[in-house]
């Protein structure tokens, strides 16, 4: 009889504690590779985060830079808002650096009573433009904080930001349509627009009309104009001549990057209504 | 033939338990080699920061700015044995919040030594006349973030406000599905 044997009357003798210890082995082994390759990490209370959402973070930029721009701007102020002045401002106001320290010392602004209060905030392009107010006894003055990173901003005067490249799309029907994306906020983004009938008869385009201007979003999804700078109906353009509108859609900040295209919908062209579509 | 005998079995299977042990370390000590953050082999983080890449993501940098300022303001918490399943605790219960490998590398008493190091970077302490200044400067400004794997581990270099020439850099490893961080590195 060989040793296998031999193992198999053992077990026949001695059954029962043979299976447990066998048993017994396993466990052993699988607890030991369970504890070996396992990471044990057990949820605490204080180990909880919650996501910061684009609304929170903004809320939280805001108070932070007004606290920083209240303590800058009251004890040595000159010479760090020296180095924060945005240089794209210098040189689209065609100023100097002294001018703009002038302009802030005549609003007060680095009086001891001078108040910081936070106006409005959006983004250009990869940049976050946060409007701040300074007033105080002697004035007010409008800062504009451009950040281009949390805690990394430059400083501009008034309401200053670069307007995106407009689009220019001249549609079948000899309609010109020009674009210009002006302001983005967490809630709207705003367009000003040109359009010029190159027709020789006049065109109607529905502006103050439900439903008939759209933006359209990559996944299909429409958002309609929600106002217009003046109110109206149809807008009738004569013929070779040129409109200037401004429109806001209602369209939450997460989502303005999926826009593709502005939908203008049964235009009345030649006696006929036609949808015409101008990509962003 | 010669018998195998019943402890001759025992002894067997005892060998083989420890092969697979020895087996299952093995292959830990091989994955962990390859590991950019074998931290025995770490020598100064700014060689580690060049294998992540660098993010500007805006939401995540503000949701890792809050759970640096809890971490940091944790440095002046009392102590308090009775009570600490609440969501603030002194700073050496993060210690339960490392993540497993760098738990395992700094033991307690190593912990307590990086987290004192690093914490005292951003601890304002000024002993005044008529009074004494005892705060955390908690005004997190994190210079630049560093993303590691693909799960979301980021090293995040983090410059006092108070004294610019103290730098922190402080891994955080956020577990989306739990809602909760691990620190995996601190200096």
């Amino acid at each position: 009889m060989n040793s296998f044997d031999d193992l198999v009357e053992m077990f026949k003798e001695k059954k029962g504690l043979s299976i447990l210890l066998i048993v017994i082995y396993f466990i052993i082994i699988i607890v030991i590779v369970a504890y070996i390759w396992y990471p044990k990490n057990i949820e605490y209370p204080y180990s909880k985060y919650e996501i910061v959402d684009m609304k929170t973070a903004n809320n939280i930029a805001v108070q932070s830079y007004v606290n920083t721009l209240s303590l800058i701007f009251k004890f040595d102020g000159v010479n760090n808002i020296k180095n924060k002045i945005s240089e794209s401002y210098i040189e689209y106001a065609n100023c100097t650096k002294e001018d703009v320290i002038n302009r802030l010392k005549n609003a007060g602004a680095f009086d001891i009573d001078a108040k910081i209060s936070a106006l409005n905030s959006y983004f250009y392009e990869d940049d976050v433009i946060y409007e701040v107010q300074l007033k105080s006894t002697k004035g007010e003055i409008k800062l504009n904080l451009i950040e281009d990173y949390p805690q990394s901003y430059k400083i501009a005067l008034d309401n200053f930001y670069k307007a995106k490249k407009s689009n220019v799309v001249k549609s079948q029907y000899d309609i010109s349509f020009s674009i210009k994306t002006t302001k983005h906020t967490l809630n709207t983004i705003e367009y000003e627009m040109s359009i010029t009938n190159l027709k020789n008869e006049y065109v109607s385009i529905g502006f103050g009309v439900a439903d008939l201007i759209g933006i359209k979003l990559s996944d299909g999804k429409m958002y309609f104009l929600t106002q217009t700078a003046e109110a109206a109906s149809y807008l009738d353009i004569d013929k070779k001549t040129t409109i200037n509108k401004t429109l806001v859609f209602e369209i939450p900040l997460p989502i303005q990057e999926k826009i593709i295209s502005i939908e203008f919908i049964d235009i009345k062209i030649d006696g006929t209504q036609k949808d015409i579509s101008v990509e962003i | 033939m010669k018998k195998v005998d019943t402890k001759q079995w025992l002894v067997l299977f005892s060998l083989v338990l420890l092969a697979l042990i020895a087996g299952i370390k093995i292959m830990q000590n091989i994955e962990q080699e390859k590991d950019i953050f074998n931290y025995s082999k770490i020598e100064t983080i700014e060689n580690i920061l060049n294998e992540g890449e660098e993010i500007k993501d805006r939401d995540t940098y503000y949701t890792l700015q809050q759970i640096i300022k809890k971490y940091i303001n944790s440095y002046l918490v009392e102590e308090d044995p009775l009570n600490k399943n609440t969501d603030t605790v002194n700073y050496l219960e993060y210690y339960n919040v490392l993540a497993h490998r760098y738990k395992k590398y700094l033991g307690k008493n190593g912990y307590k030594e990086r987290a004192e190091k690093f914490l005292e970077k951003f601890h304002i302490y000024v002993v005044a006349e008529i009074e004494t200044i005892n705060e955390m400067d908690d005004r997190v400004n994190i210079e630049s973030i560093h993303k590691f794997y693909n799960e979301p581990s980021y090293i995040c270099k983090i410059r006092s406000q108070e004294d610019s020439n103290n730098i922190g850099y402080i891994g955080i490893t956020l577990d989306e599905s739990h809602s909760c961080f691990y620190i995996f590195y601190l200096e």
